[in-house]
């Protein structure tokens, strides 16, 4: 059965799309465009495959999947439903003619490779763009397509390192922890990077023109540090560790309650929001200090203040605490665990979480894109494809090759 | 300029709606910010202020956030306010909030209340739970979309508490993700002619990042756990996370063989680099990576950041420094691409903006305007454009309404 948002138009229904991203944030860019109804064509290489394809079979309910471990990663899955699956050898003379007749077929390309890998095939924008003069190209980078250090090499924590967001987090007065396990930056760059393309789209929409998007994930953690940048331009004062500080807001923090590792996040944003919070407390003797009235009183003994906070925190479970807040107006959600987030009933309203049936995994949950649009919201209408699912009718249908030259060239490993 | 055939409304506070339309202004999108009279968007009071002395006008936050923009003031909780503000969306494409369901209801300036008289526009908030759903209408920041989304959960040491995502990074994520859903529309209307509505939650968004991420966890046997300064088991191979060196710490993920084994080269092979131990990068990330630690930490500890940067580079390993964030100030990288605009503010001095994270072949980026002084185009737009006469531009002013 069609869900609802299948049921309504695709925005970007007639798009082709070549994806050739790899790990996290490329193929983002292309699931969102595939979700919201461009046709996307992962290209791939059995040689080298993106490398989530690689993490192993998954365990699931307490079993190893057997089988064939490229084709079991729900990570894959994730960030690669609703596209096609072509395979091509980007090394091999053929594969190139092959790859440009599928540029010029094209509306959009997107890679993520180091810097020069595809100009050292002859495949950069200014050789593709004479094929395709409407092409819209994405190349997102680590650090951008030039510069002194666009060589480097890494993952989402090393740049997102390098840009200083990751000196932010950890308790106050102590050393960086980082958010190793999170990954922010990402997701923020195919995020930048897709909203960079829809610009782009727009552009040749209303002239004609192709455009070329060099992208740098390293920039794109460093624009959204305005603050810290403009805090020490102007003060000469360095940030470090924020721990869950708020410069203008107390208490905020994330505070122990009754049980077993549970926690509630708490913040007071107001003079009148303290009173509340005050009166959900139930009033006590402490809470009455006058030096506490105010802001800027709170905040000079902010510590202190957390304690309190923290004691009382422990004596109740943290969806009492959430209600009895909430309904006073003082702001306070639980702390999820990400069991928890999927039972979660705010996010099963919103259905985050969405079903599909995979040929070799059956049920399983991918997460949707996380915007509500009410006309044209795309959906999620197939798995992951397998590896070469496609290859058919990438070269027969939409090059129009014969199936005799198709064979041919499996056999010399150009599809392959 | 990408976008200068487009026009947007904002009425936003803080961080969300304003970083959203903030997006489409530095694209040449000419941005009209309404404000609450008298104190204007919240942002204004943050600061960063110059000696720490608050003044509207020039608070870091908010100018970071707003330049490109025109400023008019309007009382939207007013019926007359109101008015004006409904005439003001009627040469509008893009209208962006962060205003919270019923306040925006009560006003009757929600989608349902403009959608007859205004079928182009296309309406987008972005709130910490939506529009929809069972907490609609709860008061929320960006610690708590961090705290319900599962992503405060895998930050911190363990048994401590969990910590939020800093700097307001949850709500910037809502405004990328909510200028990426109203482009998508942009495209739709131009496809199927009419406006329509968005709803963003930021948490989730942030839900949806960290449970993307959450896979290689939960289907791996690793816990999406607080791990100090490594991700969990090394979210599957050794070495992940952050390392001391000399003069403070590194980024060090060397996930692959290739990456540590060209790591090991780098440090001239120490005799128990080639012992199986440590070359299982699985085993050495779930069982014994203090172990690791051990052996690791006291080569780092005689290189500098800079040394090791260069090594990691030199060898092609991803190493990188965890530098504060004024540092990126003098990066040769994004000084040669030009990713810092200067502009000279009165009374606060030139101050270097980070600009967008990506360049357009065929176009640059609208270069900087000033952030608007809270109220500044009112004559300019309530007048000129709107056209409310002289005597009612006063009498509207001596109400409180602009």
């Amino acid at each position: 059965m069609k869900s609802i948002n299948e049921m309504k138009p695709l925005p970007l229904e007639g798009m082709r799309v070549i994806d050739l991203g790899w790990v996290w944030s490329g193929p983002m860019v292309g699931y969102i465009l595939a979700d919201m109804g461009a046709e996307v064509i992962k290209v791939e290489h059995s040689d080298r495959l993106d490398n989530t394809r690689l993490r192993g079979s998954p365990t699931i309910d307490g079993k190893k999947l057997e089988g064939k471990s490229i084709e079991l990663g729900p990570y894959y899955h994730n960030l690669n439903r609703n596209k096609l699956s072509a395979r091509l050898n980007l090394k091999h003379s053929e594969g190139i003619k092959l790859f440009k007749a599928l540029v010029k077929a094209s509306d959009i390309l997107i890679e993520n490779f180091s810097p020069k890998a595809l100009s050292k095939l002859g495949l950069d924008y200014n050789n593709l763009k004479n094929i395709n003069p409407g092409l819209v190209m994405l190349s997102l980078s680590t650090a951008g397509q030039d510069g002194p250090i666009s060589d480097m090499l890494g993952y989402a924590p090393v740049i997102s390192s390098l840009s200083g967001m990751e000196s932010l987090v950890g308790y106050e007065d102590e050393p960086p922890l980082g958010m190793m396990t999170f990954g922010l930056s990402d997701p923020n760059a195919g995020t930048h990077a897709f909203f960079a393309i829809m610009v782009a789209l727009y552009h040749r929409e209303r002239t004609g023109e192709g455009v070329y998007i060099d992208m740098s994930q390293y920039e794109a953690s460093c624009s959204l540090l305005g603050e810290a940048l403009f805090e020490y331009q102007i003060n000469n004062k360095i940030l470090g560790p924020q721990g869950n500080h708020h410069n203008k807001h107390c208490p905020h923090g994330i505070y122990r309650c009754h049980g077993d590792d549970k926690w509630v996040a708490i913040s007071v944003d107001s003079d009148e929001s303290w009173d509340k919070l005050r009166e959900a407390m139930g009033g006590p003797g402490w809470a009455k200090d006058p030096a506490f009235q105010k802001e800027n009183g709170r905040l000079i003994r902010k510590r202190e203040l957390n304690e309190k906070i923290g004691t009382w925190t422990m004596q109740l479970s943290r969806e009492d605490i959430v209600e009895k807040l909430q309904s006073h107006g003082v702001a306070a959600v639980p702390v999820l665990s990400m069991e928890e987030q999927y039972r979660d009933k705010h996010y099963q309203y919103r259905k985050i979480h969405q079903e599909v049936i995979h040929p070799l995994l059956g049920k399983e949950l991918l997460f949707a894109v996380p915007w509500r649009l009410g006309e044209t919201p795309g959906s999620i209408r197939k798995s992951a494809p397998l590896l070469g699912e496609h290859d058919s009718y990438v070269y027969e249908t939409v090059l129009g090759l014969c199936p005799e030259d198709v064979q041919k060239l499996k056999e010399e490993k150009v599809i392959y | 300029m990408m976008l200068s055939d487009l026009r947007v409304i904002e009425y936003g506070e803080f961080v969300s709606a304003p970083y959203c339309s903030r997006l489409f202004a530095d694209l040449g999108a000419k941005v009209i910010k309404v404000e609450p009279p008298n104190n204007g968007d919240l942002s204004r009071s943050y600061g960063p202020f110059p000696g720490d002395v608050p003044h509207l006008n020039k608070s870091g936050l908010f100018i970071f956030l707003n330049t490109g923009k025109q400023s008019v003031t309007l009382n939207l909780k007013d019926p007359e306010g109101g008015k004006i503000f409904r005439k003001l969306l009627e040469g509008a494409d893009i209208f962006i909030t962060n205003t919270l369901p019923k306040v925006i209801e009560q006003w009757q300036l929600d989608y349902l209340s403009l959608a007859k008289t205004h079928p182009k526009l296309i309406y987008c908030t972005i709130t910490p739970f939506g529009w929809e759903g069972p907490y609609r209408n709860y008061k929320g920041f960006n610690l708590h979309c961090a705290a319900l989304s599962g992503a405060s959960w895998a930050i911190g040491s363990p048994g401590r508490e969990p910590l939020q995502i800093p700097l307001h990074q949850c709500d910037f994520q809502g405004g990328i993700n909510g200028a990426a859903a109203i482009m998508v529309a942009i495209m739709a209307r131009k496809k199927f002619g009419h406006g329509q509505f968005i709803d963003i939650s930021i948490s989730d968004v942030m839900a949806t990042y960290a449970g993307t991420n959450a896979i290689l966890y939960l289907f791996y046997g690793l816990q999406w756990q607080r791990d100090g300064r490594r991700a969990w088991g090394s979210g599957g191979p050794y070495p992940y996370g952050l390392f001391p060196c000399k003069d403070g710490f590194v980024c060090l993920i060397a996930r692959t063989n290739r990456d540590w084994n060209r790591l090991l080269d780098a440090f001239g092979r120490p005799d128990w680099a080639d012992r199986p131990r440590y070359q299982d990068q699985f085993a050495m990330g779930r069982e014994y990576p203090d172990e690791v630690d051990a052996l690791l930490i006291p080569i780092l500890n005689g290189y500098t950041q800079k040394e090791l940067f260069h090594m990691a580079r030199e060898h092609g390993f991803p190493l990188a420094p965890v530098r504060s964030v004024n540092e990126s100030l003098d990066d040769p990288q994004l000084r040669s691409r030009g990713f810092f605009e200067t502009m000279e503010i009165p009374g606060i001095g030139r101050i270097d903006f980070p600009r967008l994270p990506f360049r357009y072949s065929n176009t640059k980026l609208q270069s900087l305007r000033p952030a608007p002084h809270l109220g500044e185009h009112n004559k300019m737009i309530l007048k000129e454009e709107i056209g409310i006469a002289e005597e009612d531009f006063q009498a509207l002013r001596d109400q409180g309404i602009i």
